[in-house]
């Protein structure tokens, strides 16, 4: 075989990996609009500054109580059970008469009975639930509901409401202590769609406790102007972790997500407070920042359909399917196409966890009964497709800014950014097709080098489809190469191009999808778990194989650390979590240490393989 | 026996006779000549035949569609190109493909019809244009008219592709049915759940294969 026909395999092969290029992750639900209020982020209460407190037990709380360590936290425990009212959090929010309520939920576990059981959830079928239905009704798919706004008004803001500035505390030394849990009916279906949600709740504040095991989302907050989600773990949902969708003044810190099988954060349609601004980053104002969470072994570990303003940073994504996902696929989601994303500080490694296998024939999701999946112990059943083996996918996005992130050990490519075309999301206007894919940075991030200074190539470092103004890759540093500069498609691909366009040079010039290259994500668009989970041409699903000279590394601990298939292997029906339960970060402070000790011995690793090397510094 | 017949000293047969390649009379000569000449034709009139069938439609221009149905062809997107339909729960549409005769037979073209998927999003309902004849090198345009249906069996975010159309023709009273690739896809993308009046939370609520 000559090097062409070797070339002409080779970009058969890549286009035909691309042409699996495809999902990533949205949700159903009533149209939905931005909040305009101007509500400010809200900041966590003492009890002292509580306008009014409400204290939630069960049974077994006061022998937990008895058994803590930390004798101020048993405390001030003790003291809150003295005066505990309410057995379920929905009759603790149901109490709520004064803005500004604290609700202490104590450790437990919350199962919310009279919700699974609410006579006016009889008649749901499944469908559209209106605000109106949320009000009166949110039992038909919540086991807690926060539902803010009066819906007799006209607007959707939360106003005098008394639910408004909200917070919600679970008071043990873990999140996991004080557990809300759905699980399963008697004939072993889904109890509830979402464990808790906040609708039109400005001001809600909720703060360490666990969420798991339902149809849908663990944590759901919606047109939601000003809201906090601290400390919190979601795990082992059907859908998603953490969802947020049309909101804005958001803050998401020092989670946990695992085992769900969308993604384990997906802020949905932010408020796109940059859609009118063509420059790509930082800028002033963000509509959502995520901070110090740790999503790892879900189908994608953070993904936003229309996922604007998201300011994520000090965030550890890895062992997902694929990493860091935003897309413009999907009609009828406010502020498409997506722009301004702003990424910084992340590790975002080892993303080649293939869940895949269990949707196949004789795999555990193929069970007829969720409650015999298995989803408790971990198994993921993947929604939707996703190219395993990414650490970060725009699939049509504007003005992202990558900047300073540490990845590696993404088997098939460490990011990747293509076009899609509007007509996808349901917008054929003609002039809109080419709207997405412009303007977005790849700057000083360090690619394919463990945070301990080990070689962990991604397949590639950056993929692009030629596609879009403005793009550019600069700064970035990369042991896949002999000179430490990053390696991508380009070069290889497109005559016309014989490296990614630096930011100096003002970024690409607007060229249409390079056909060659172009991501097709029609094939993989039809895989259905349940219908078609092996769609004719979607590699995308298959595991790619790890790259050369992969050192492993002392820290991974192969029980704990590496949920990944091997090699054009099946998937894990289960991968382990990284963490146990007791090892949520109190703050973002030890991801950003990691992330900075990593960043300096990455560097020391890509000058010592330079000078080894004999190219300049 | 014809050596009896035959005096070697007799010169009047002449060198006709002589050498080895006359021990054959004239006419025994040409037969074989023929023959193989006759089993080229044959064999290139195989090869002909194979190569170029007696009937064969290709697509001979651009999938259309009629006035009501919104839709894009975006060339550049995929490898193969797409045609892109909105799905209007309900609504119908016509997807009209022209069809050409490659063939060196002429053919009447009886019906058109995607493939028996279950719980397409676009289910025929009816075909226009057919029949029609078509003689080799003939052009006309064929139709599938679709109803926008079945979107509770698709998530959000999946498409109903379809590579191909399956075209019916006959010639002499034999029918045939040819797969007629598609220069590019046609994707129809599945509608939200405010769009799609049947659709619930419940992903595996329902089955396409029931």
């Amino acid at each position: 075989m000559n090097v062409r026909s070797l070339v002409t395999v080779l970009l058969l092969v890549v286009t035909m990996v691309l042409s699996t290029l495809g999902a990533a992750l949205a949700h159903e639900e009533r149209e939905s609009q931005f909040p305009d209020q101007g509500a400010p982020v809200p900041v966590h209460r003492s009890i002292d500054e509580a306008a009014d407190v409400i204290v939630v037990c069960k049974p077994e709380s006061a022998a937990l109580i008895d058994a803590m360590t930390d004798p101020d936290l048993q405390a001030f425990n003790r003291d809150l059970l003295a005066v505990c009212t309410h057995e379920h959090i929905q009759a603790a929010v149901d109490a709520v008469e004064v803005q500004g309520t604290n609700i202490y939920v104590l450790p437990g576990l919350y199962r919310e009975e009279p919700s699974v059981d609410a006579p006016c959830a009889d008649d749901y079928e499944g469908g559209v639930v209106t605000y109106e239905q949320q009000v009166s009704c949110g039992e038909v798919v919540n086991l807690v509901t926060v539902a803010g706004d009066d819906p007799a008004d006209e607007d959707r803001a939360c106003g005098d409401a008394p639910l408004c500035n909200l917070q919600i505390e679970g008071t043990g030394a873990e999140p996991t202590d004080t557990m809300l849990r759905g699980g399963f009916t008697a004939d072993g279906d889904w109890v509830k769609h979402n464990a808790l949600k906040a609708d039109r709740a400005d001001g809600f504040y909720l703060r360490n406790m666990g969420f798991e095991l339902v149809r849908e989302n663990a944590i759901y907050v919606h047109e939601t102007d000003g809201y906090v989600l601290d400390r919190v773990v979601a795990r082992n949902n059907d859908l998603y972790g953490i969802l947020t969708f049309a909101a804005d003044h958001g803050v998401i810190r020092d989670c946990e997500t695992y085992h769900n099988g969308d993604s384990g954060i997906y802020p949905g349609s932010p408020a796109d407070v940059n859609a009118d601004s063509t420059e790509t980053g930082p800028l002033d104002r963000y509509a959502v920042e995520v901070f110090g969470c740790d999503t790892h072994h879900n189908s994608l570990g953070f993904s936003g359909t229309a996922g604007n303003s998201v300011y994520f940073h000090d965030n550890r994504v890895h062992h997902n399917g694929a990493g860091y996902v935003s897309d413009s696929f999907v009609p009828n989601h406010p502020g498409m196409p997506q722009d301004h994303a702003w990424l910084e500080d992340n590790l975002i490694y080892a993303n080649n966890v293939n869940y895949y296998g269990n949707v196949q024939e004789g795999g555990p999701c193929r069970a007829e009964r969720p409650a015999d999946v298995g989803y408790e112990d971990g198994v993921v059943c993947p929604v939707f497709p996703v190219p395993v083996g990414t650490g970060i996918m725009f699939a049509g996005g504007n003005y992202n800014f990558v900047r300073n992130n540490l990845i590696y050990d993404n088997w098939r490519q460490g990011a990747m950014l293509f076009w899609v075309p509007a007509a996808i999301r349901d917008d054929f206007e003609g002039g809109n097709q080419y709207d997405t894919s412009h303007g977005n940075h790849f700057v000083d991030n360090t690619m394919g080098v463990h945070p301990d200074g080990h070689v962990q190539p991604n397949g590639i470092d950056f993929w692009w489809d030629d596609q879009g103004e403005g793009n550019c890759w600069q700064g970035n540093t990369s042991t896949a190469s002999e000179d430490g500069s990053a390696t991508s498609n380009s070069p290889h691909l497109s005559p016309s191009l014989t490296s990614l366009p630096d930011c100096d040079g003002g970024g690409s010039v607007f060229t249409t999808s390079n056909p060659v290259k172009s991501a097709a994500l029609l094939p993989c668009a039809e895989y259905d778990r349940e219908d078609n989970p092996s769609p004719t041409g979607c590699d995308w699903i298959e595991s790619p194989s790890e790259p050369e000279g992969r050192e492993a590394a002392p820290s991974e601990d192969a029980g704990a650390d590496d949920g990944s298939a091997a090699p054009g292997g099946e998937g894990p029906a289960a991968a382990p979590a990284a963490t146990d339960e007791g090892g949520l970060p109190a703050t973002g402070g030890p991801v950003m240490l990691i992330g900075l000790v990593g960043l300096a011995l990455m560097t020391g690793a890509v000058r010592l393989r330079r000078l080894r090397s004999g190219t300049a510094g | 026996m014809s050596h009896m017949l035959v005096d070697p000293t007799d010169t009047t047969t002449g060198p006709a006779l002589s050498g080895p390649d006359r021990g054959a009379s004239p006419v025994r000569g040409r037969r074989p000549r023929r023959w193989a000449l006759a089993g080229a034709v044959a064999v290139a009139l195989g090869v002909a035949l194979w190569l170029v069938p007696p009937v064969a439609l290709t697509q001979a221009g651009d999938v259309t569609f009629d006035d009501g149905a919104v839709n894009r062809t975006i060339e550049e997107f995929d490898a193969r190109g797409m045609y892109t339909l909105r799905y209007v729960h309900g609504d119908e549409a016509e997807v009209r493909i022209p069809v050409r005769n490659d063939g060196w037979l002429p053919a009447t073209v009886t019906g058109v019809a995607f493939d028996g998927r279950p719980a397409p999003m676009i289910v025929p309902s009816g075909t226009a244009g057919t029949p029609v004849d078509l003689a080799p090198g003939e052009t006309a345009t064929v139709a599938i008219r679709v109803r926008f249906d079945n979107c509770e069996y698709y998530t959000e975010r999946a498409v109903d592709l379809y590579r191909a159309v399956a075209v019916t023709t006959s010639t002499f009273g034999l029918a045939r049915t040819h797969d007629v690739v598609l220069d590019h896809d046609l994707a129809v993308r599945s509608a939200v759940m405010t769009t799609c009046p049947d659709r619930v939370s419940d992903r595996g609520a329902f089955l396409r294969g029931g």
